[in-house]
């Protein structure tokens, strides 16, 4: 089942036409995910490898009513009226690739999409990967390489870096774990679908037995996820590494932004939440497989 | 002299230089072959026995010669180090030049 | 690592103030001027006594001595010629804003930012201004009043009602003019797409209410968009300016697009490398994410990276290459190290420009460095890159690890340990 896509879901990418996305169909299409349409407007018609393009989000639902992903590789600036016109055509996984999308912007994705059936990842994500079914995206960068790192298996993977998604699961595939599915969730400040909502999809596939997460300094993400735990929204083993903890302290920001997140955004912090909630961090990112095994023998 | 040097500009700024008088003396011509792997342009090839462009240098420095540098180091180590690639960085020139402790390199 | 930690363009205070007085915020009367002559020409036009405040991006310019009274024109004058051509944190004043002194007779706290935990804008607001708000939220939490906004319905004035209702000593005619001020605070925020738009402190007068200071940060990713703002003399708000090497780094990216080579001085001159007791070295990473994960395990060793570099989608090797001329050209430092995350870029690419960097510094030892260097590859072709550092005579050099895929970032940082050890005793030895 894994979560987000697998080998039935029908995908679309919007912004098909550009030469970046192009190279990611190739991708996407050789590990055997189902990309069936594409969206670049004023180039309806036209196909790309063999993907027939339409002008509009709509227009691409109507033709093929099972699409139920979207990766978007349009520019930055036009990546909101992208993932708006997604959501409102009913899509469920929005991967939205363009780095430095304006943060008021991704304000306004996440603003929308609350409450409505739609899980928003990224931006500044490489993408999603269910091994063995489908990946959207860009993630395991060529065919061979996404195969020699990421195995079929049982354990979810969330990365707040995009290097460090693949980075995880080869850890955990040199262990002897596959993943379930891996999630790259972007690495701004202000991303679509947190761990926290993730958690939540992997505590409901029953492919998912534990899961193995790569954190760092910034946001609230870990803490919000602990939390989370702690209330009993995920209650499987989980496994962490949180880089950051020999960053600089950060000279104080002496405005807003600080109080916000008080006594949040430093590793030492997200560590112990993340502990106090029950989840093995460990202390080197490279024993993250050895620690899995002990996380799932005691669970 | 400028008709023995053979050079293009790269897209980043810079040029590819040979010089062809040492191509005379080179056995492996090995630039030829090191420019021939996975998105690579095929730049060179044999012109009576020595290295010529296969490729509209406007081609090559638009982005056509990905800027592997593997023919410069191929014929530095396998050829008769005919060939450099001049790649220029005047700030770093600068900064070096008025820098009161020179880096660990030039100690 | 999160953007919130990075740098965004910030304005000066003047050029704050210049946009508030454009959307209807008070602020005091006064003009910009860049020499003792034009200080004294603005203080005469507006009326004595005067503030004379230096534009800096520092915070604590108060405690900076940025910010000086004068009552007449004689006084301006020397203030002004003291200031300008003065530094503060390494940021020299060029720029002074003379405006009207104000009457205070209260200080509040307002501001608009995003929060990152309901990931929506939000509204502050304190009854107590004038410091620093951090100062200010450890004192007195309860003080602090936030308000988040809905920002597909926006702001209404009944919000900002209820953000300052609590205030207990103000009059309802003051609430209604604070409710006023901080809508039309938050339609600046959206309209300039901030990141943060804070007025603190923002006073009461016998005429009401003055934004006394402006802070204005801007979202870097949307600057493109905002032309109306100046944006040539908008500049980052990191507490430094670029240093050369960070120039020179910051046109590699500029002249060519395929790849980033995003280089920062965590320290430059190493001071703080030195008075923690670590040793500086140099470094590159591929990826921010792997930086951090390796900066974990080099620091407990004794290590301290004093840049950062993430040479992350696929870079040419003649990024590299340069790239790594700028890093060896740190002065400080006493070792390389690099390490890519498992990644699926042409590692092939990143040995050769390496290579060629080395080549070009240790043109004697045909490549062989005089500092210990580790590198670590791990991805796409990355035999190849080992093998080529091979083929170069580099990795024979009893001072050169080169790992493969096989090397965890606590390998990597345990080699490089060794080889440093290794080669001070040597040097001991020697010596
Ligand atoms: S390998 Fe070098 S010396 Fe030999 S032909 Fe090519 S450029 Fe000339
Ligand atoms: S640098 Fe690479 S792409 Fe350019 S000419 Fe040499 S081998 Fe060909």
């Amino acid at each position: 089942m894994a979560i987000l896509i697998n080998e039935t879901t029908e995908v679309m990418v919007q912004g098909i036409t550009g030469r970046e996305a192009q190279l990611r169909v190739e991708l996407m299409r050789s590990y055997g995910t189902k990309v069936v349409a594409g969206v670049t407007p004023g180039k309806g018609g036209q196909e790309v490898m063999g993907v027939p393009v339409y002008d509009t989000v709509e227009e691409a639902v109507e033709r093929h009513p099972n699409i139920s992903a979207t990766c978007i590789f349009v520019p930055a600036k036009v990546a909101k009226h992208a993932a708006l016109e997604a959501i409102d055509a009913g899509i469920k996984v929005i991967s939205l690739h363009p780095e430095r999308v304006p943060q008021q912007d991704m304000l306004e994705i996440i603003a929308y999409s609350r409450g409505k059936d739609v899980t928003v990842i990224g931006p500044n994500t490489i993408g999603v990967i269910s091994p063995g079914k489908a990946l959207i995206g860009m993630i395991g960068g060529n065919v061979d390489f996404a195969r020699q790192c990421f195995r079929p298996g049982r354990i979810g993977v969330l990365s707040r870096s995009g290097g460090n998604t693949t980075t995880l699961s080869y850890y955990l595939t040199k262990a002897g774990f596959g993943q379930s599915t891996a999630v790259s969730v972007g690495g701004d400040a202000f991303i679509g679908a947190t761990w926290r909502d993730l958690l939540a999809l992997f505590e409901k596939d029953p492919e998912t037995d534990a899961v193995a997460v790569f954190g760092e300094i910034g946001t609230t993400t870990e803490e919000d996820a602990a939390e989370f735990i702690k209330q009993g929204g995920f209650t499987k083993p989980m496994v962490a590494y949180i880089a950051g903890r020999y960053a600089r302290p950060n000279m104080r920001f002496g405005h807003a932004g600080a109080i916000i997140s008080r006594g949040t955004g430093a590793a030492q912090g997200k560590i112990e939440a993340l502990k106090s909630a029950g989840v093995y961090v460990v202390d080197h990112f490279g024993d993250i497989g050895e620690a899995l095994k002990t996380a799932l023998s005691r669970h | 002299m400028k008709d023995n040097l053979l050079q293009f500009e790269v897209f980043s700024g810079g040029k590819v230089c040979i010089d062809l008088e040492k191509c005379k003396g080179c056995v492996s011509k090995v630039c030829i072959e090191a420019c021939t792997g996975t998105g690579k342009p095929e730049a060179f090839e044999l012109r009576e026995g020595l290295p010529a462009l296969r490729v509209d240098p406007a081609a090559l420095k638009k982005g056509g010669c990905v800027e592997c540098l593997a023919c410069e180091l191929d014929c530095q180590l396998y050829g008769n180090k005919g060939l450099t690639i001049v790649l220029p960085m005047p700030e770093l020139d600068h900064y070096l030049e008025a820098a009161a402790t020179k880096p660990v390199y030039m100690r | 690592m999160s953007e919130g930690d990075g740098i965004m363009p910030r304005l000066y205070e003047y050029q704050g103030k210049k946009l508030f007085r454009a959307g209807g915020i008070p602020v005091p009367e006064g003009r910009v001027a860049t020499t003792p002559q034009e200080a004294q020409e603005v203080a005469q036009s507006i009326g004595f006594p005067v503030a004379i405040k230096a534009q800096v991006l520092a915070g604590k310019r108060g405690k900076a001595g940025a910010i000086k009274f004068a009552e007449d024109a004689d006084e301006v004058y020397h203030i002004a010629s003291n200031l300008l051509g003065k530094s503060i944190r390494g940021m020299e004043i060029t720029r002074l804003l003379v405006e009207k002194k104000l009457n205070i007779k209260k200080e509040l706290y307002l501001a608009i930012t995003a929060d990152p935990s309901s990931r929506q804008p939000v509204a502050i607001f304190s009854a107590v201004g004038g410091m620093d708000i951090e100062e200010m939220a450890a004192q007195d939490p309860g003080a602090i009043i936030k308000k988040k906004i809905d920002i597909l319905r926006g702001f209404r004035d009944y919000d900002g009602l209820n953000l300052v209702r609590k205030a207990g000593d103000l009059s309802g005619a003051e609430k209604l003019s604070l409710a006023a001020l901080a809508a039309k605070l938050y339609r600046l925020y959206r309209q300039y797409d901030c990141k943060l738009a804070e007025i603190n402190p923002l006073v009461l007068t016998d005429e009401g209410f003055v934004a006394a200071d402006a802070r204005v940060d801007i979202d870097d990713d949307a600057v493109s968009r905002q032309t109306g703002l100046e944006l040539e003399a908008m500049e980052d708000a990191g507490e430094r300016p670029p240093t050369p090497l960070e120039i020179a780094a910051g046109k590699i990216d500029a002249f060519d697009h395929r790849g980033s080579a995003h280089f920062v001085q965590l320290d430059p001159g190493a001071q703080y490398a030195r008075e923690m007791g670590l040793v500086p070295i140099g470094f590159d990473c591929v990826g921010t994410g792997a930086s951090l994960a390796v900066m974990d395990e080099l620091v407990p060793l004794g290590y301290y990276p004093i840049n950062f570099c993430d040479t992350s989608g696929n870079p040419t090797a003649s990024k590299l290459y340069r790239v790594t001329k700028i890093i060896f050209s740190q002065p400080e430092i006493q070792g390389y190290v690099f390490v890519s995350c498992v990644s699926s870029q042409q590692l092939d690419n990143t040995a050769r420009g390496i290579i060629k960097a080395l080549k070009e510094l240790y043109p004697a030892t045909g490549g062989k460095p005089n500092i210990p260097v580790v590198l670590a590859f791990r991805g796409a072709w990355d035999d190849v890159a080992q093998r080529l550092f091979e083929d170069h005579g580099i990795a024979q050099s009893p001072l050169v690890k080169i790992l493969g895929r096989e090397a965890t970032e606590k390998d990597a940082a345990e080699a490089f340990d060794r080889l440093y050890r290794a080669w001070q005793g040597g040097d001991k030895v020697e010596g």
